[in-house]
């Protein structure tokens, strides 16, 4: 009995002994180093700006049973460059270092609107004035997939915002409202690298027509 | 008489015992152990591809050098104010320096604070953003290990519009050779 101890206590050591040998096989180097980081905040190189074109034009059509078949509001946005400050009254102004470009594109993250309203179009158009984003809208919930429309900084943006309250009787006078929450990215980019700020824009449109 | 054999065992062992003591041999091989601090850090944090860009825009600024640094280095990111975003796509790099002799296994470990606001993505190849999350990258949770298998990884930062100003935080980069 009490080799039988003696001989659980020897397997025991053995064990460590094997274990303290093992160690260094898998012995590993440490190396650390202090990394301190610090927050602020600039100015962004995109900057929005509350001053926008006013809707240039608007109009509806009436269609061969006299009911609303569209109504289009259509309008510049103009980008002006950050460096000629007199100018800065478009939708986007831009302030880049010379070496740099930029580029941006629009995003119609959310839209709500009238009851009445079954179909709206907006149509971004850059310089080259093709892409274009046409949502549909019903019961209350948007289904796109957007587009991204980009433009260069110097060249306005061009935009028409449709609606299509296909099924509304006629009347004397009917009142449409559209909120558009839109965020627009602007991007510069060199190589495998980028820098991309977004901002968010709300629009809320009123459109009255009146029939006579 | 057994009493008497008993004792002298005893006395025979206690008399044998200085001569195993004077019969050890004892060994000395000094070692001599040289320090220094020349030895570049095999892996470290510098500049990505898009660094240049978020540089000159103000965005981000990286001051010491990760290669030789002996006091660590120093992180200024900035933000824009408001609720929009800001993305800085493979602005920063860990590179992964080790010899191509090192077959073991490079573990990288970020410990500590990343600064309320930022989310930072990494990934052994460029990301990208496609307007709404970073593409091709992920996202990194402090303390937990990051096997380093190629020769470097790039990093991407997300800055939310809630960053707040004037905030300092500590990272410790931790590199596990084995």
């Amino acid at each position: 009995m009490l080799m039988d101890k003696w001989k659980g206590t020897l397997a025991i050591l053995s064990a460590i002994s094997l274990i303290a040998l093992a160690v260094p096989s898998f012995g590993s180097v440490i190396v650390t180093s202090n990394l301190s980081t610090q927050t602020g905040q600039v100015m962004p190189f995109a900057q929005l700006t509350n001053s926008t074109s006013p809707l240039s034009s608007g109009s509806a059509t009436v269609d061969h049973y006299g009911n609303i078949a569209n109504i289009s509001i259509s309008g510049v946005w103009q980008s002006s460059a950050m460096n000629n400050a007199e100018a800065v009254n478009g939708f986007i102004a831009l302030a880049l270092n010379n070496s740099l470009d930029a580029n941006s594109f629009v995003t119609l993250s959310s839209f709500t609107g009238s009851s009445n309203i079954s179909k709206l179009a907006i149509s971004l158009n850059g310089s080259s004035g093709i892409p274009q984003t046409e949502l549909s809208y019903s019961g209350g919930s948007m289904s796109s997939t957007w587009t991204p429309v980009q433009f260069t900084p110097t060249s306005d943006l061009n935009f028409s915002i449709s609606f299509n309250p296909a099924k509304v009787p006629s009347k004397s006078m009917a009142t449409y409202n559209a909120f558009l929450s839109m965020v627009v990215t602007t991007y510069s980019q060199s190589g495998s690298g980028s820098v991309y700020i977004q901002e968010h824009v709300n629009i809320a449109l009123t459109m009255h027509v009146f029939l006579y | 008489m057994k009493r008497r054999s008993f004792l002298a065992i005893i006395i025979f062992t206690v008399a044998l015992l200085p001569s195993l003591a004077t019969a050890a041999v004892i060994m000395n091989n000094p070692v001599t152990v040289n320090t220094s601090t020349g030895q570049s850090n095999p892996v470290y944090l510098a500049e990505g591809p898009g660094y240049s860009t978020a540089n000159q825009l103000g965005y981000l600024a990286l001051v010491g050098n990760g290669a030789t640094s002996t006091g660590g280095q120093t992180l200024y990111i900035n933000g824009t104010p408001g609720t929009g975003n800001t993305v800085l796509v493979n602005a920063l790099e860990v590179v992964n320096a080790t010899s191509s002799g090192f077959n073991g296994n490079v573990m990288l470990y970020l410990n500590g604070t990343i600064p309320s606001g930022v989310e930072v993505y990494y990934s052994a190849t460029p990301m990208s953003y496609n307007g709404q999350s970073i593409v091709g990258g992920n996202q990194l949770v402090t303390g937990t290990p990051i096997h380093l298998m190629t020769s470097g990884l790039y990093i991407s930062a997300l800055l939310n519009g809630s960053l707040a100003n004037g905030v300092s935080e500590k990272i410790t980069m931790q590199m596990v050779y084995s």
